[in-house]
């Protein structure tokens, strides 16, 4: 049945998610290349297990995975993924795995709680390319704030463990982890979650813009970001005040992502 | 303009200001975020009621900063106003600099510009040529300072430059150059794209704005409900009125929702029409400057237009079907029995005063049947997906909805956007400007190629790690090159 295989891929990627982040622990803590490689073979099946659970589902419902919160979050978590495996092969960094499979693992937690249910048919509007553009775009920018976010908490970490702690990367490298992944993230997300999201709500609903909950969060999230961009790009948020400000922005990502929840809206998909 | 003067008139175009403002705007859009969630937009209407809870101040305050429509408010305008007024400030101030500036760097006039440069290498030509591998050449060194600098005709340094200049244009630089009696100064750069596309996203976002208020102040829209088959006047048009000849709810087997499809047509007052077709979701129609969007839809709870029952009777075992027009009867085949039928619900419950129906959604369709026969007539209703609670009339007679059709009412809604145009072009600009910033990775070499040796400092980069790592790069490939096996 391939409903029961996506369902089965995602719970063997979340296990195995787990079992990565608990493997880079290791890693960081005896320091032997072997638990490293390990690591990320493990988070390298994970990967393929989670790709293949949204394939599969993605035959099933007929319909790309991104239509409810629980495939969304997948979809996220996915672009988390694949950009730590982007970053690791660039800069040949297993350590930075010790952040970025927990957070993984805690996406895919909040993903458990969500409905799992596919549905064949997209409700009416969601009949539009824009949909995917802005879905897409979206889950892919927020990967990538959540991937700053992790280079922030490692920089932090290793700023508190001091400066003779060789297993971490070195902070200048941490930082442009970080700024690269803003800056990917940060016109990932104007163009596919605000523009995209306008231009879409303007043939769906007839507006481009109606202060929906979901729609004022993620102006709140767009000028966050350009405020910490701007203020790198002026030399006032580097080092450490950088790497809190990429945490503070997942916190305002996540708010934003589970305002679905409570906020109700014309976003109140879930 | 007076020193003090020019002194204010510069903080408010400094970057500064622009990101003091960015602050100001996202704080602000934070509060709006959050008092949404807190003031109930019921507020207005039940003021007294929050009075009661919240007391008079709070109460005030609450009308007083609109809190409970925060993004139409004064204080969220004014510092709308402020963005934009910076943003235009940062724009028309910055303009030449962000597009010109950066196109075409000079090459340095004076190599003593480059010490300052964070990355920076020195190459002694007489040791790169023998292969030697250490850093700093004593005879370069110690000849300039004491006035025996090393001598190179002019097309030996030409040459020279022009291997190094082949292979940063290899490395994607573009090089300018000038010959002075140093030797030959150079300027490389790549990414010079990205300025432009900064000055384009940031324009870009001055259009969206500017649009924005021409559709905030400008714009309209307006929910209009017309049953099918009927006309109703276009709102703000005294000429224009829109006939639906149809609405329709598209499903699945499961009953899930594909679409809501509406045939309409535009009319004028001669009856002549200026458009017609169908209105889906992310369909709209455009006429007459307007858009037409299907929005929602309701049912006349009091009518339907036919429905659709099988019978079968019970004493001769004849079944057969038969079409329904409210509140006509129908007489079965072979029989004297009349059905007529009454009341249609699109979604039957049973309340405590009665028969209602929950929703306009047909969940579950029913139909309330009048039974004649043998000059007893009884009532009931049948269900189209529970068929298992039908009625069993005391007439000798079995029936079965098979199927209803409901009198619609379909919801659209008439939108003008004046400024949609303006917003698209914006949209536009800024993408263009955000994929060429972002594509776009902007760095600058400087050098001098001289008598004695080859100096080069990374004066503009990006990237700090990963330009350390060209600039290593660069480093090795002109010694590869100017080595003994190059």
């Amino acid at each position: 049945m391939p409903s029961a295989f996506d369902m089965s891929c995602f719970w063997y990627s979340f296990w195995m998610y787990l079992a990565a982040f608990v493997l880079f622990s290791v890693y960081a803590a005896v320091r032997r290349r072997g638990v490293g490689l390990a690591a990320t073979f493990v988070f390298l099946a994970a990967f393929v297990l989670l790709t293949a659970g949204l394939a599969a589902r993605w035959v099933v419902t007929a319909h790309p995975p991104f239509s409810t919160m629980y495939e969304y979050a997948l979809t996220m978590s996915w672009a988390v993924a694949l950009s730590f495996l982007i970053i690791m092969i660039r800069f040949r960094r297993m350590v930075l795995g010790v952040v970025v499979s927990p957070v993984l693992v805690l996406v895919l937690v909040i993903a458990s709680l969500l409905p799992k249910e596919a549905s064949k048919q997209l409700m009416p509007a969601l009949h539009s390319y824009w949909f995917y553009i802005h879905v897409t775009l979206a889950a892919c920018a927020e990967g990538a704030f959540i991937v700053a976010a992790g280079a922030g908490i490692v920089y932090l970490a290793r700023r508190a463990k001091g400066a003779e702690n060789e297993i971490l990367p070195s902070r200048d490298l941490l930082e442009e982890i970080i700024v690269r992944a803003l800056r990917i993230g940060y016109p990932l997300f104007t163009i596919g979650a605000l523009f995209a999201g306008a231009i879409w709500a303007q043939y769906a609903w007839g507006s481009f813009w109606s202060w929906d909950p979901k729609e004022t969060g993620a102006l709140v999230l767009w000028l966050y970001y350009t405020l910490v961009l701007h203020q790198n790009a002026r030399g006032a948020w580097r080092g450490k005040t950088l790497a809190v400000m990429s945490v503070v922005g997942l916190a305002i990502a996540i708010v934003s992502f589970l305002g679905n929840l409570f906020f109700g809206g014309m976003h109140a998909y879930v | 303009m007076g020193g003090k003067q020019r002194t204010v008139a510069e903080s408010f175009i400094s970057f500064r200001f622009a990101v003091t403002v960015i602050a100001i705007l996202f704080g602000a859009s934070l509060a709006g975020w959050i008092a949404t969630e807190l003031v109930p937009p019921d507020f207005l209407d039940r003021e007294d009621v929050y009075r009661h809870t919240w007391g008079t101040t709070g109460t005030r305050l609450v009308d007083v900063l609109r809190l409970y429509d925060p993004f139409h408010s004064f204080w969220y305008e004014i510092v709308l106003v402020i963005f934009f007024v910076a943003l235009l400030l940062c724009v028309v101030t910055r303009w030449r600099q962000l597009v010109l500036g950066s196109w075409r760097p000079a090459a340095p006039v004076d190599p003593r510009e480059l010490e300052g440069a964070p990355f920076a290498f020195r190459l002694s030509w007489r040791l790169l040529e023998s292969g030697e591998d250490r850093i700093k050449d004593p005879l370069v060194h110690y000849g300039e300072r004491y006035g025996r600098a090393e001598q190179a005709d002019a097309e030996t340094l030409r040459q020279r430059f022009a291997r190094v200049a082949a292979l940063l244009r290899k490395r994607g630089y573009a090089v300018v150059s000038r010959e002075d009696p140093s030797g030959i100064s150079f300027a490389a750069f790549s990414g010079r794209w990205r300025s432009p596309g900064s000055m384009l996203f940031h324009v870009g976002i001055l259009v969206i704005t500017i649009g924005g208020v021409i559709g905030s102040y400008g714009g309209w829209r307006e929910t209009m409900f017309v049953r099918e088959g009927s006309s109703a006047p276009l709102p703000r048009d005294s000429v224009l009125s829109l006939h639906v000849e149809r609405f329709e709810i598209v499903t699945t087997e499961r009953l899930e929702i594909k679409d809501y499809i509406s045939t309409v047509s535009v009319v004028d007052k001669q009856g002549n029409a200026l458009a017609a077709g169908t209105v889906q979701v992310n369909h709209p129609m455009k006429v007459a400057g307007r858009r037409i969007y299907q929005s929602e839809f309701s049912v006349d709870e009091n009518a339907f237009k036919r429905a659709r029952i099988v019978y079968s009777l019970r004493e001769s075992g004849a079944h057969g079907t038969v079409d329904l027009e409210p509140g006509a009867p129908a007489g079965l085949m072979d029989s004297s029995i009349t059905v007529t039928a009454v009341r249609y619900l699109p979604d039957f419950r049973m309340g405590p005063d009665g028969p209602f129906s929950a929703s306009a959604f047909p969940s579950n369709p029913a139909l309330e049947v009048r039974v004649a026969s043998a000059g007893v007539t009884e009532s009931g209703w049948l269900f189209l997906y529970h068929g298992d609670f039908n009625k069993r009339f005391a007439a000798p007679v079995d029936l079965v909805l098979d199927a209803c059709e409901p009198v619609y009412y379909t919801g659209l809604e008439v939108s003008a956007s004046p400024g949609a145009g303006v917003l698209f072009a914006g949209f536009a600009a800024a993408t263009l400007g955000l994929l060429l910033m972002y594509l776009c990775n902007p760095r600058v070499l400087k050098g001098v190629s001289g008598a004695g040796e080859l100096l080069v400092a990374g004066t503009e980069y990006r990237w700090k790690a990963s330009f350390e790592r060209e600039l290593a790069g660069v480093r090795e490939t002109i010694r590869k090159e100017f080595g003994p096996r190059g």
